[in-house]
Formats: structure tokens, sequence, C-alpha cells
């Protein structure tokens, strides 16, 4: 049995005064009610042996008074926290590493396992020696020193109270290697050289790890550190998880789109739940499911006439970490693209690049071929940042690191590819055309003339998109990464009424669309809470601003960064990429999608290198009993009686 | 605090019919001064016979009883019992106490003076009303039915205001009143010095003598709660109580006490001790109680 002293000199100072007063009130005279009577002789004789002058007797007889007395004490040895715990000695350097990833946000235990780390963590900060010093340490995937060394307890509880939950997975190694950092300040791998001084010689330290053991073993060598782990969490914990959740665009039914997600349970009892998927906040689909112990299952759903928006699927089912039951994917708008037109001039093909549908799609930029051979637009060509090159009539000496379509030319033998063009012919007749294809998906080759043209042989893997008398004129086929499409005619007025018809504007979206990617047929990338997110985006946008799931928005200065960078991903669910006018230019996604995690079932060792630190049994915890609960009961059972007795008038 | 009551209060028409039929009883004989109803120690004139005694010279020779001279050949002399009236005297105390209850006390006490004293009047008993004060007022000497609204008057007249102790009041009867006959007294006996001396000042008188004990209800039962601080109407006197059960029992226990001493203190002394409770009626206390107990008859 010991105490805990919860009051300061002053309080206790208040706290000691009041039985002396709750003493002196009983001394007061009672004001009295007078009522006239005949006669007092009864009353006096009555009360003769019951009046007594001396105040310790009127006391002693006063059961009230005794009962507000003990009602009182009762409160001071609850203040002063009586409890009995385990006596054995932290030892004089410890650090406490408490896990704040995701995972200790389940709540089996009634109330959260980080909230039951850090309660048994002040615990043994409690038990420190006044000559004792520690270190508190919060780790998820990164660690975070949250108290130096000090024998401050109350520094080293405030650092322990102000640890808060995150949506974070959990890595040791960091942590262990900021203890091992922190601990032994000056250890050197150059004892021989004399110029580097020891600052300090190596201290053993106890490490106590407060987790659930979600995580990897870490490959740390502890050096001089003494682990102790201390497992936090039941293991009847259940927990049905998403662990991945993506979206995907149906290629051959364009506005559709397919979301595809894998749930499991990772306890061993079977759990059964309803998964409900919600499209901008508005729930489209659900489905049910019944999962046996330790099983994983697939789930699909199909949405149509999307062109953007964000998915969220949410499992309504009952486990103890909620965190896992959510997850997000957006599907995003069509990208700005940067497209290269390499021409002589030729009006059609520009005019049909300055559609309004074309231009929201693309950024065009023209140079005639002369220009292309330059040694800028050379390094233009291979940096990779643009989307799509479109040659007209011309083909370059080396191939562009992204998707081509050459009209009237084909590719360079060298490098693109075993195209096999045929010499001119004339007049064309199209007899096939292969409308599935995205490249000509609503564009009519009806009563279109064609002077002359070029059939070609496509190389391996290649398609054909249009066929005519003579030969294959369209077609599209793989470059490495990229694709080449070619069509065998020019697009001149005397070669063909095409870009008069209202087929060829579409094509050209079509092309853009396709080749250059512009609708991303995957949905939005998705990344784990806290990793940097990264997005690439048309440098035309010198700022854009990120929204997040909740909160202001932050706005991304780019300075002529192709890629974003974004750090800031702590919180789940849908980030927007806003340009400075509000349009949303791409989407991604915070998930937690890990199986570590959302293993919760509290493992009984950890691996630490090539040890393997065993749970500190269930006896050895550092538990405390706590009896001031039962002493505010008593004295509110007390104040109870004494209420009774007070109204009843039992005793005089 | 209840005003007087009317004479139809006091003596209603029915309690006079029931009480014109009724005698006061007197356990001893007393001599009378005038003639009257009652049997007398003095031999006289009645029809009721006493005793024989021998003729001596002079005596009335219409008191011979000649058929025991026939056969005795002696004179002797028969004598008769003689009637004479009664001495019946009612002290009511009129100490602030008896002002208490509801009914009063006090007009319980007026009452019973008032229906025992009409019941002397009609049997031509010389009654004596005594208000028992500061100073005592006394009534003029009321003999028959015809000094019924003198006598109400007197009783009415009576105001329970000055307190004193009952053993200067009966001191000052005593002192004024040589006669011998009944004393019926009507109190509370709640006097602070003790009823005992006054009690022994009439038994030194060698009347009847009978102690109506008068309490209230309240007295009987109080209903009283809480922290109270109890004021004496008579003398002012402060008694602070925290009422509860256990005090409630002990108060019936020192009442019960109270009324029992003053029992035995009576019986002791051949007083013949009546409790009556002051909301009971006059009818029920005489018509039923005082018959049992011999007052009436």
């Amino acid at each position: 049995m010991n105490i805990v002293n919860m009051l300061s000199w002053w309080q206790w100072s208040l706290l000691a005064v009041i039985p002396p007063l709750v003493v002196m009130l009983y001394f007061l005279k009672l004001r009295r009610l007078p009522v006239e009577v005949p006669s007092t002789y009864l009353w006096k004789k009555t009360i003769e042996d019951l009046h007594v002058n001396s105040i310790w007797q009127r006391l002693r007889q006063n059961l009230l008074l005794w009962l507000q007395l003990l009602i009182l004490l009762a409160i001071i040895l609850a203040c002063l926290r009586p409890g009995y715990r385990s006596e054995s000695a932290l030892g004089s350097r410890s650090i406490f590493l408490i896990d704040n990833s995701s995972s200790m946000q389940a709540n089996e235990l009634g109330e959260t396992r980080l909230q039951e780390a850090k309660k048994q963590t002040i615990e043994l900060i409690k038990k420190m020696e006044s000559s004792d010093v520690a270190m508190v340490i919060a780790f998820n995937d990164r660690a975070d020193v949250r108290q130096g060394y000090t024998g401050d307890k109350r520094k080293l509880q405030a650092a322990v109270e102000s640890i808060v939950a995150t949506n974070r997975t959990t890595d040791l190694t960091e942590a262990l290697r900021t203890a091992a950092g922190l601990a032994n300040p000056g250890r050197t791998s150059q004892i021989a050289d004399i110029n580097d001084v020891q600052v300090a010689e190596a201290v053993p330290a106890n490490i106590y790890v407060l987790s659930d053991g979600c995580f990897a073993a870490p490959q740390v060598d502890l050096g001089n550190l003494k682990p102790t782990y201390i497992p936090i969490g039941l293991s009847d914990a259940t927990n049905v998880a998403i662990i991945a959740f993506t979206c995907q665009r149906n290629e051959e039914k364009p506005g559709q789109v397919e979301a595809f997600a894998r749930i499991q349970n990772f306890s061993a009892q079977p759990i059964e739940g309803e998964a409900t998927l919600k499209l901008n906040g508005r729930l489209i689909d659900a489905a049910k499911f019944n999962l046996k112990g330790v099983e994983v299952k697939g789930l699909s759903f199909e949405i149509s006439d999307l062109e953007q928006g964000q998915l969220e699927l949410q499992l309504d089912v009952k486990d103890n970490l909620k965190l896992d039951n959510t997850a997000y994917a957006a599907v995003d708008p069509p990208r700005q693209l940067e497209v290269v037109l390499v021409t002589e001039g030729n009006t059609p093909l520009r005019s049909a690049l300055l559609t309004p549908q074309a231009a929201a799609v693309a950024s065009v930029r023209t140079f005639t071929p002369e220009e292309m051979e330059w040694e800028d637009s050379l390094k233009l060509a291979a940096s990779g940042q643009i989307d799509l090159f479109i040659y007209d009539g011309c083909s370059p000496s080396k191939m562009p690191e992204a998707n081509t379509l050459f009209i009237g030319s084909t590719p360079p033998k060298e490098t693109g590819g075993d195209w096999k063009p045929s010499e001119p012919t004339g007049p064309l007749f199209v007899i096939d055309v292969n409308r599935s294809h995205p490249l000509l998906q609503y564009v009519e080759f009806g009563g279109i003339l064609i002077v002359e043209g070029i059939s070609i042989d496509l190389p391996v893997g290649g398609v054909e998109l249009v066929r005519t008398d003579s030969g294959v004129l369209m077609g599209v086929a793989p470059r490495d990464a990229y694709q080449d499409a070619v069509l065998g005619m020019r697009l001149k007025e005397s070669n063909t009424n095409w870009p008069n018809r209202r087929g060829f504007p579409v094509f050209l979206l079509n092309a853009l669309e396709y080749l250059g990617g512009a609708v991303s047929s995957t949905g939005a990338k998705s990344v784990r809470p806290g990793q940097p997110a990264i997005t690439n985006m048309s440098s035309r946008f010198a700022k854009v601003k990120i929204h997040p799931p909740t909160g202001s928005p932050i706005t991304v200065d780019r300075d002529g960064q192709p890629q974003i960078i974004f750090t800031q991903t702590d919180e789940m669910g849908v980030y927007s990429v806003k340009s400075e006018d509000d349009r949303t230019l791409q989407m991604f996604t915070v998930n937690l999608f890990s199986e570590q995690e959302s293993d919760i079932l509290p493992k009984d060792q950890i691996g630490i290198g090539l040890a393997t630190v065993e749970a500190l049994p269930q006896q050895d915890r550092i538990v405390r009993v706590e009896y001031w609960r039962w002493l505010l009961g008593l004295a509110l059972i007390v104040l109870m009686v004494e209420w009774y007795l007070y109204n009843k008038r039992v005793a005089v | 605090m209840v005003e007087t009551a009317a004479p139809t209060d006091l003596l209603p028409p029915n309690l006079l019919a029931k009480l014109e039929r009724m005698e006061l009883v007197s356990r001893k004989v007393f001599r009378g001064r005038m003639k009257g109803e009652r049997r007398s120690r003095r031999k006289g004139q009645s029809v009721e016979f006493a005793d024989f005694r021998n003729y001596t010279p002079g005596d009335d020779l219409r008191f011979v009883d000649w058929n025991l001279y026939a056969r005795l050949d002696k004179l002797f002399l028969k004598l008769f019992l003689e009637e004479e009236d009664l001495h019946v005297y009612f002290l009511v105390d009129a100490s602030p106490s008896m002002d208490f209850g509801s009914p009063t006390k006090f007009f319980a006490a007026q009452q019973l003076a008032a229906s025992l004293a009409f019941v002397g009047m009609c049997r031509g008993d010389r009654v004596k009303i005594e208000m028992l004060g500061g100073r005592n007022q006394s009534s003029p000497v009321l003999r028959g039915r015809s000094q019924l609204y003198q006598m109400t008057d007197f009783i009415q007249s009576g105001k329970p205001e000055h307190n004193f102790q009952l053993v200067d009041a009966v001191k000052q009867f005593c002192l004024r009143n040589s006669g011998r006959g009944i004393i019926v007294i009507l109190t509370d006996l709640m006097d602070k010095s003790g009823y005992e001396s006054a009690m022994r000042l009439l038994v030194g008188r060698q009347m009847d003598i009978f102690v109506m004990h008068i309490l209230s209800p309240e007295e009987l039962e109080p209903k009283l709660t809480g922290d109270l601080k109890l004021v004496d109407c008579e003398d002012a006197d402060e008694t602070e109580v925290s009422v509860s059960s256990v005090l409630l029992k002990r108060y019936q226990a020192t009442l019960a006490s109270f009324i029992d001493q003053a029992r035995k203190f009576c019986s002791q002394r051949a007083m013949t001790y009546l409790l009556c409770r002051s909301d009971q009626g006059a009818d029920v206390i005489i018509g039923q109680y005082l018959r049992e107990r011999g007052l009436i008859r």
C-alpha cells in the first residue's frame, strides 16, 4: 500500500481547515423556531437527561457530525490516492517509446490502446526514484522526441499526455535509432582516433516499448539499451479492414468506372457486415459480405456516367479499429495536356486543335520541322514533359519520349519501329473502320474522298484502324512505353475532304484524349497517411491549391517544377488539386491500406535486430490498484445515510 | 386564545336537562349550616332513625318511644338524623397555562365547574366558586336553581390572565372559607413549584377533595417537529428541543409518570383524582366519567 500526493501544500492547508470548521459550525447555536407552550415543565423534565452542557458530550451524541467528519475523512484519503503497486525499481535511465500509429486507435479496452499506453507510461513515471531520469519518444513511421532526459516527473507526464493518435503506419527503426543516439550521446565509431573526444560514456538505459507490436522487425543495434516490450491490447480484438480500393475507367465504355476493393478479416471469428459506396457523399451502391476467420474477399462496383468524382467505401461492421473501415478513391478529371504540333502550316489541323473542347484538354505549341531539329526542341522532345507530338507531313530524326501521331508520314525506321509505308497511290476508298477503338469512336468515314495516300504495314503489336482498298490507311502500334499512330494521307483540301467533315475534330479530340492521356484510365493515386503525394501537372499552372479533406486549402508555388510533392497527408480522405480559378485539375487519396496496421492482434514478441523481445508477462506489469474510487463511493454512501438520518430525525 | 364562551355554550339546554337529575355525592358527612337535603352529623328532625338515648328531664316528649316504654318500663328517646345543606367549593385554576388547547383547558374547567355547580345548586347545596389567580375571585354562596345566571355570569367573568403559584391561591381560599364539604379543584397541575403543597393544605381541611386534572390534546399528544424553542406562556422560560421520535417517546413517558405521580399522591391522601381531556366535552365527562368515579349520582 502506498499513496500518491495529489494536492499541493496550500490545497492541503485548505482541506485541513474544513474539519475544524465543520466542528465549529456545530458549536454555533442553531436557530430554532419559537413555539409557545402552556408549560415547559414537562419538556424540561424530558430533556433533563439528554440536555448536557459539556460541548464534548454534545458532540459525542451528534451522529450527523460524526457522519460529516467521516465523509471528509474519506475525501481526504481519496485525495491521497492510496493504492497497491509493484515496488520494483525502473532503473536509473529509462526511455519510453510510445506507439501512436493508426493501430493504436483500436478500442477493445474500452478506451484506445494509445490511452492505455499513456496511462501505463505515467504509472511507470510515477515509480521513478528522485535520481532517475527518463525520456519520452512517440513513434509511428517516424520518431518524435517529446521529452529529452529529465528527472522532472511533471515534464515527463506532460510530454506523455501531449501524445496524440496519428493515422500513420509503424516503423520502430527510427525511434530506436533516435533513442540510441540520444541515450549514448558520445558514442562514435572512431574510438582509436585521439582527436575524436568521447563526450560521455555510453550509459546503459532501459527501453520500454509500449505498442501492440504491429510493425516489421527493425534492424538496429541497440548497444547498451535493454529493451522491454509492454504489449498493449487484447488478443480477442476483432478487425475487418479495406486493404485495397481502386477504380478504373472502362476503356470500351466511356464514362463507366469500375471500383474494386479488397477486404480482409484479421480475426479468427467470422464477421458479416455491409459495404456502402458513396459518390461525392451520395450513396450509390451497397453490398453485403460475410467473412470467415482470416479471409480475404474482393468487392467490385460499376458506376456509369462518371466524368470525375470522389468515391468513399465504408464497411458497416462491428470491430475494434474504425480507421481502416473507410477507404477513398477518386476519378481524376481530364488532364491538361502539353501537345506539340510539327507542321509547315496546316489550317484545317490547327483549326481542329483550337476548338473549345480541344483547347480545354490541351495546350498546343507549334514548331516547323526545322525548328524541331534545334537543340532546345530536341531536349524538349527527350524530356518527357510533352504528352503528344503531332507530325504533319514530316518525321523527326529521333523519336520523342512521348506518344506520337503521324499524318501523311511514318516514324523513322531507326528509332520509330518497323513501320513499312508503300508508295502513294490513289484514289483510295475506305472499306473498313475499327470503331471500337477509342481513337475512332464517333468518327464517321462515309462519303470521304481521298485522292492519294499510302498504305502501311504495321509493326508487331500494331492495331489496324482504317483499311482502304489498297491497304491499311491508319494504325496504332506500341513503342516502349509509348504509342504511335499513323494516318497515311495528307490533310490538304486538294487531297481529301475529311477536314471539312464533323468527324475530323472528333478524331483529333479522341487522339488528344487517348494518345495524350488526357483521360486517365486509372483512378487517382493513393498514398498512405504521412507519405508524400507526388503529382504531375501541366507547367502552365504556376500556383495550385490543394484542398485537404477538412480544413482550409494549402497554396503550393511550383517554381517551374513539373512535379508537385505534397507532404501534409496525415488526414485520410480525398485531396483535390485545384487551379487558381478553382478548377479541379487532379485528385489523390490518402488511405491506410496496410495489412500490418490492420492486423491489430497484439504480438507476443517483437524482433529487434537479431534479438527477440518477449512481451512482459501480465503479472509483472506495473498495475496500480486504486482505492480512491471506493473511498469516494463510501463518502457518497455516508452522505446518503446522513441525509436519511437528517430527514428521519432518528437521533437528536 | 379563545374568548370566554357564551352562556349557552357553557351550559347548553340539553346538558342542563341532564344535570337537573343528578346529585353530588360526598363520601363524608359534614355539618351544614342550614336545613337542607343532606344528612348531617347533627341529630334532627328527619324521618331517618339514628339512635336511642336515655330520657333526661326536659327532653321533648314527642320523641319518647312509647312502645319501648311499654315493654321495658323505661323512658328512651328516639333520635333522628338531621338533614342539612352541603358546602361545595369549586376551585378553578385561572393561570395562563389553562388558556391552551382547542377548546382551551380553561373553557373545559369553566364548563365542568358550571355543570357541577348547577347540580349542587339544584340539590340545595351551598355552592361557592373560586377563580384561583393572583387574587382569588370568589362568587357569593349560590343556592337554588334561581341563581343559575348569577353563577354562569361569575364563571364567564373569569379570565386566565395572572400567573400565580397554586399554593398561594389555595392558601388564600383556606383562610377565607372555613366551612367543610366538597372541594372540586379544576387545574392542569402545571406549577413549576409543585402542586403537592397546595394539595396538602386542602387535605388539612379534612374535606372531600376531587382533583380534576385537565390536559389538552396538545399536551397529551404534541404534534411538534423540528428544532424548536419552546416558550413557557407563564414565565417566558425557554427550552430548546430538537423534536424527534425518540424525544417524543421520552415526553410521553414523562407525561405518564407525571400523571401517575399525581394519581398516587391523591389516592394516598384520600383525594379523588380525575384526568380529563379538554376536548372531551362536559356532558361526556359528567355523564359517564364522573358518574363512574362517584362524584355524581
